[in-house]
């Protein structure tokens, strides 16, 4: 549970990152989540297959890592 | 297992939060990671309302409007908030300082003053209350001055009764006095305490450049007296000397000839009623001022300022010009009869 706890906020707070500055570099986000860069792949793996029902693209949270930048779509 | 719960949290959320008029249970049922069972699906979305609501989204039933039998569910917006920071009056002032002295340091990040700054609009009441006033400040002029300000800011912060040893414009000796400081704040470059001088029995300020010797009155953790109800510094801070000490009743008329008219801006403007005469003069009315304090200040403004009315105040202000005048024609003043 305490996992879950501090990971979702985690994954909020990087959501709202991205909805302010619209991309960022992997470095960056990965430094003001205090987290590893591969962690933060991982957090955008996951966020990338969360939505909701019937989870078809257009559902799910349009967020990516492309030439070492995070960038979160307009999708929801 | 820890990542499939909180990809169940975050659609549970992503959910509620893109249905305005709630969702039905059969919809959450819908969401990935739930169990199928009904038992367990109750259980588990009761534990995770529980988790949602302890990160500050409170997830509540009602009643569907289209439907009395069916249940919706949706996120009570007015709570979904992370929960209410409260800070205590030392850790307020301590952030109302880092706020002023963060404002001119160019060391300090950009999302440290934002951080700061966002903290004040949010807490300005709060840190008003407590006494501290947010406005950026200068550095202090030495290490006396420095630690004399942070013994004042911890007295407005608890409620510490002051002894201080206070220099008032004109006078040339000390004296000693015991005040309780309401609040601290910074007006001209100078920095001010306000509250109650038990000398005077009335409320004053202090400019704590003029502060000679301060020291907290009475020993012991406790606060020694409580903030007047419904105190604010901000009404306090930015006064004009007429609107301090005791006040007259009636009406006061200060006449500005068309070259000093400027001076009756947005500040002096809204402690009375303005009019604008012909020749472009400006009359100020003013009520409930404190007399004495009203002529010295429109003395010391200098030609094209004069008190039209009332004409006990008009032959007061005439006498002390007067005075002046001869004091100037008689040399410099030494204190001693000729």
């Amino acid at each position: 549970m305490a996992v879950a706890q501090g990971h979702v906020p985690r994954l909020l707070h990087l959501v709202r990152l991205l909805e302010k500055h619209g991309e960022m570099s992997l470095a960056d986000v990965a430094s003001e989540l205090g987290v590893s860069e591969d962690e933060l792949a991982e957090d955008v793996r996951l966020l990338s297959t969360c939505g909701v029902p019937p989870y078809s693209p257009a559902d799910l949270f349009e967020i990516e890592i492309e030439g070492g930048r995070v960038r979160l779509g307009r999708g929801l | 297992m820890a990542e499939r719960k909180s990809a169940r949290l975050i659609d549970l959320l992503t959910l509620l939060l893109t249905r305005r008029y709630g969702v039905e249970l059969g919809e959450i049922r819908r969401l990935r990671g739930y169990p199928r069972g009904e038992d367990a699906f109750h259980r588990q979305f009761e534990r995770d309302k529980e988790l949602l609501r302890e990160l500050g989204f409170a997830v509540v039933a009602r009643e569907d409007a289209d439907d009395s039998s069916a249940t919706v569910y949706f996120l009570d917006r007015s709570k979904a908030l992370l929960r209410e920071i409260r800070f205590t009056p030392e850790e307020l002032a301590a952030l109302a300082l880092a706020r002023r002295l963060t404002a001119h340091l160019p060391l300090v990040g950009s999302n440290v003053r934002e951080g700061l700054s966002r903290a004040g609009e949010t807490a300005l009441d709060e840190w008003a209350t407590v006494g501290v006033s947010s406005l950026p400040a200068p550095a202090a002029a030495g290490k006396r001055e420095e630690s004399k300000l942070r013994l004042l800011e911890r007295a407005v912060a608890s409620d510490k009764r002051l002894r201080v040893r206070y220099r008032a414009l004109g006078d040339s000796k000390a004296l000693a006095r015991e005040i309780d400081p309401y609040g601290l704040y910074l007006h001209g470059g100078a920095w001010y305490v306000y509250g109650h001088c038990h000398l005077r029995r009335a409320p004053r300020r202090f400019r704590v450049n003029r502060i000679e010797d301060v020291r907290f009155a009475r020993r012991g953790k406790g606060p020694d007296f409580s903030l007047p109800r419904g105190f604010d510094l901000r009404r306090h801070v930015d006064r004009f000397p007429f609107e301090l000490g005791p006040a007259a009743g009636g009406e006061a008329v200060v006449r500005f000839a068309p070259a000093q008219a400027w001076r009756v801006g947005a500040g002096l403007g809204r402690r009375g009623r303005v009019t604008r005469d012909a020749d472009g003069s400006v009359r100020l009315r003013l009520t409930g001022v404190n007399p004495e304090a009203l002529v010295t200040w429109v003395l010391g403004l200098g030609r094209g300022v004069q008190i039209l009315s009332p004409p006990g105040l008009r032959k007061e202000i005439g006498k002390l010009a007067r005075r002046v005048a001869t004091l100037h024609r008689s040399g410099p003043h030494t204190g001693r009869k000729r």
